[in-house]
């Protein structure tokens, strides 16, 4: 089985060694490497290229919202997952627009975490969907003076819907079913346009969706 | 006739006692006697008796021309006597000394005569020539007796009549004295050259060995000696006072009458101001009047005899009542020199800078405070032009002030300007100025200026302090906040984590109820983390530091909304420009306060932040709609209505050259705007 590769970057050791030992103990996955700072977060993902990242948004020189904006310039297939201790949704608008995937409460629990990296993993929404939609369209609003890119890129017609009704807030199963595929045939379309237009996670994607113009809300 | 001698005596039996009174009586005849001319005229008609009646002893003389006899000049010798009785007795005696005549003639015509009609005739005729000759006399006599009566009545008007001169005379020599007094008096309105030279006019004029004044003193109703002239020691006795009423020149004052005194040393007060070796004798104490009021007294002393006279009194009198007004305008003037001279001192010493200036600007009047603060000479600052005074900032300042003045509009005073000095440097005064009117037409402006360079630079470094103090408390705010939760807050964040895997390690053989327990420990420790995250927030929300305003004022906004249901709006007006992290943080505190406010006292359901950004400054406003507050008089008072936060709000605001302002009525909500320059 292929294992999800993960990167860990926080300023704390002990709690560093805390993650890994919780996340070792899942067979899915590995942790590839650990960095201390953003700096050696963005080398090492650049160098290692991990599927997940978790990072803390508090680190000394290059914090981890700036690491995430440069990881996602360099590797966009890199899904970044943000440790934050602020829920507020400003700050979590500020971490949708540097790219992450989602964001972790640090007070999460070791299960949380673990479920999260799979989610994101799996091309699934990280946060509650309503949240999500919330937040979405919080992020929205902000991007109504963006002028809306008429082309759709490569997206196909399948695809696009498949991001249309995502960006609506519908779950992998809602999709499944809404569109009458298979959930493996959903992931798929999933990775295809994350590949596609150049990003990590349903929530990049959504989000890139909404900006260029090709979701309405 | 042939009578006896005997039978006269006898039938005139009272003629000795007759003879002896009329002895001794005083009448005519008996004076008469007594004069030689009397027993001269008897002598000359016996003589002529006898010689006309000599015709009975001799023969009678021959022819005379005209027919006329001897006994004719003999009757014509009768004349002699009578005329002469006529000229030495007057009429009277004349007639008498012609009846005598007249009767012998007639006798000896009528007895012994040859031819009595003829000498009868002649009888007559000597008679009537006497007789004419008698009243001639007395025609001559009357003459003389009226033009003795004239001569005696010019004489008594010549009297009279250099008494009158001499009254004149008199007079005019008061007048003329009075001329001089006066006109001494009119020279000057210097009280002491008027005194001195009218005292010793007096003392002159009376013949005194002194003269003293006395004037009164309105507020204490006593006389006090104000001057003199004579007495030996000058300077000693001025001072001595007497209520009105009190001794001689007391009861002088009062009664308004002169008065004489022949020995002064009766009044015991009066006496010991006149020293030894000089003993008066004789004062005269004359009333000074002035417009009907008694201003005071003259005395004048004589220390030997003649005392003086009601001649001198009038005198006196006349010239004191001229001089009195004299003396009262000069005593007035001397008084409002001397509290003119006060309000002169008090300008002139002022420890603030005074001055006037018209309404082109030109100096009129300074004092010596304003030539120290200016640099120039009080010489230089008349006339000048204020203009040179001030820098080109202060001069349009100025002159708004005064225009503003003019048009009556009331103008925050003092105000601050500044002011180039003489030697070209510059200092901050404080103005106050006000408009000068004379019979209600404006004439000018009139300053009064402190030098505050010292005490607004002592502002400045307070302020500089109180910013920096300011700066270090909010940055040890942030210093806490961020080590809390960064060191503590990681700390029970890594106790979580530890819990959670201690909890979810199935590997590790521990009960189920432990488990739980440690789940429950991981919740608790949750809570404190949160606990925690609020007290920072509160202290110093990383979202500002994070986010900037527009997002900490929405974090505010929402918090609001979220724990307290108040409906809270942010909103963002003009175009927003990056503002200094004191300015960002200043105007999150304000809304902070303010936002503190609406939900602690105004009971609101809505509120609005807006933040407004235009050409030169920056603005926050909060307005809610709650049930506002009545707005104290005074700012001071809100930190009685529990509004301290908001005070010490302006006191930062005003740090950095802003403002906040507060607006509230009853039932009409609360508006706080606060302002920074950009």
């Amino acid at each position: 089985m292929e294992k999800i590769t993960i990167l860990l970057a926080d300023d704390h050791a002990v709690l560093r060694e805390g993650m890994r030992r919780l996340l070792e103990q899942h067979k899915d996955m590995v942790v590839l490497a650990e960095a201390a700072d953003g700096e050696q977060a963005v080398k090492l993902v650049a160098e290692l290229l991990p599927n997940v990242v978790l990072m803390d948004i508090v680190m000394p020189g290059l914090n981890g919202v700036e690491a995430t904006k440069l990881i996602k310039k360099q590797n966009p297939g890199t899904a970044v997952l943000i440790l934050t201790a602020y829920e507020d949704e400003r700050y979590i608008l500020g971490l949708l627009e540097a790219g992450v995937a989602g964001y972790l409460l640090k007070s999460a629990t070791g299960e949380e975490i673990v479920k999260a990296i799979r989610a994101v993993h799996a091309g699934e929404s990280v946060l509650h969907p309503s949240v999500m939609a919330k937040l979405l369209a919080r992020a929205a609003r902000s991007f109504t003076e963006l002028t809306p890119q008429p082309g759709k890129s490569e997206l196909t017609e399948r695809e696009m819907s498949v991001l249309q009704l995502a960006a609506r807030g519908m779950s992998n199963k809602e999709l499944a079913q809404q569109l009458n595929l298979a959930m493996p045939t959903i992931k798929s379309h999933l990775v295809n346009i994350f590949n596609k237009i150049g990003v990590a996670s349903r929530t990049e994607a959504v989000l890139l969706a909404l900006k260029k113009g090709w979701v309405r809300l | 006739m042939q009578r006896n001698v005997n039978e006269v005596i006898q039938t005139r039996p009272a003629l000795l006692p007759r003879l002896m009174h009329f002895a001794n009586s005083n009448s005519p005849l008996r004076l008469a006697m007594q004069s030689y001319q009397f027993w001269l005229l008897a002598g000359m008609l016996v003589f002529a008796g006898v010689l006309h009646c000599q015709n009975l002893f001799t023969q009678p003389m021959g022819q005379l021309p005209f027919n006329l006899t001897g006994h004719s000049l003999e009757r014509i010798l009768f004349l002699l006597p009578v005329i002469y009785g006529g000229f030495v007795f007057g009429v009277r005696g004349g007639v008498i000394t012609l009846s005598i005549a007249a009767l012998i003639m007639l006798l000896r015509a009528i007895y012994a005569s040859p031819n009595p009609p003829d000498a009868l005739i002649e009888v007559t005729a000597v008679t009537l020539v006497a007789g004419s000759v008698l009243v001639w006399l007395g025609g001559l006599e009357r003459e003389r007796s009226e033009r003795q009566e004239g001569l005696v009545k010019l004489e008594t008007a010549r009297q009279e009549l250099a008494s009158h001169v001499d009254i004149i005379k008199r007079n005019e020599r008061i007048l003329a004295t009075i001329n001089e007094v006066c006109g001494v008096v009119n020279q000057s309105l210097e009280l002491p050259d008027i005194v001195h030279q009218i005292l010793s006019k007096v003392k002159e004029v009376a013949g005194a060995e002194a003269s003293l004044l006395f004037l009164v003193d309105e507020k204490t109703q006593e006389l006090e000696l104000s001057a003199q002239i004579g007495l030996p020691d000058e300077s000693a006795h001025t001072g001595i006072r007497f209520r009105i009423g009190e001794g001689c020149v007391g009861g002088v004052a009062r009664s308004g009458e002169p008065v004489l005194i022949d020995d002064v040393k009766e009044d015991a007060k009066l006496f010991a101001v006149f020293a030894e070796p000089e003993i008066p004798k004789f004062m005269l104490i004359v009333p000074l009047k002035s417009k009907g009021f008694i201003i005071g007294c003259i005395c004048v002393v004589r220390n030997t005899a003649p005392p003086f006279s009601p001649e001198d009194v009038r005198l006196l009198t006349a010239i004191c009542e001229q001089i009195g007004i004299g003396i009262e305008n000069a005593h007035l003037y001397q008084e409002v020199r001397t509290s003119g001279q006060k309000y002169r001192d008090i300008f002139e010493n002022a420890l603030v800078a005074i001055f006037f200036h018209d309404l082109r600007g030109n100096i009129l009047e300074a004092n010596k405070a304003c030539a120290r603060l200016t640099g120039y000479k009080y010489e230089e600052l008349i006339g000048m032009n204020i203009a040179r005074l001030e820098s080109s900032v202060t001069g349009k300042m100025a002159a708004e002030m005064e225009e503003r003045l003019l048009r009556g509009e009331v103008v925050a005073q003092p105000y601050d300007i500044r002011l180039v000095r003489k030697d070209g440097t510059e200092c901050i005064i404080s103005l106050t100025t006000q408009l000068i009117t004379e019979k209600g037409q404006i004439k000018g402006f009139q300053h009064l200026a402190r030098d505050v360079t010292e005490r607004r630079r002592l502002r400045e470094s307070l302020d500089y302090y109180l910013r920096q103090l300011l700066t270090v408390q909010e940055d040890e705010r942030k210093r806490i906040s961020r080590e809390l939760h960064d060191e503590t807050g990681q700390s029970l964040l890594l106790l979580t984590q530890q819990l959670d895997q201690l909890s979810s390690n199935y590997r590790i053989g521990i009960s189920e109820t432990v488990r739980g327990r440690l789940r429950e420990l991981r919740e608790l420790v949750i809570r404190t983390l949160d606990d925690l995250k609020q007290l920072t927030q509160d202290l110093r929300p990383r979202i500002l530091d994070d986010l900037g305003l527009v997002a900490a004022l929405e974090w505010l906004g929402d918090s609001l909304n979220k724990q307290y249901g108040i409906q809270a709006q942010v909103q963002e007006k003009g175009t927003s420009r990056p503002l200094s992290s004191e300015s960002q943080l200043l105007l999150f505190r304000i809304a902070q306060e303010a936002l503190s406010n609406v939900r602690r006292h105004s009971s609101a359901s809505m509120v609005d932040v807006t933040l407004e950004f235009s050409r030169d400054k920056t603005c926050i406003t909060i307005q809610d709609n709650g049930k506002g507050f009545k707005l104290p008089e005074r700012l001071g008072d809100l930190a009685k209505t529990n509004k301290l936060g908001l005070l010490g709000m302006q006191e930062r605001a005003r740090l950095l050259g802003g403002s906040v302002t507060i607006w509230s009525a009853p039932d009409k909500g609360t508006k706080v705007t606060a302002e920074l320059p950009v």
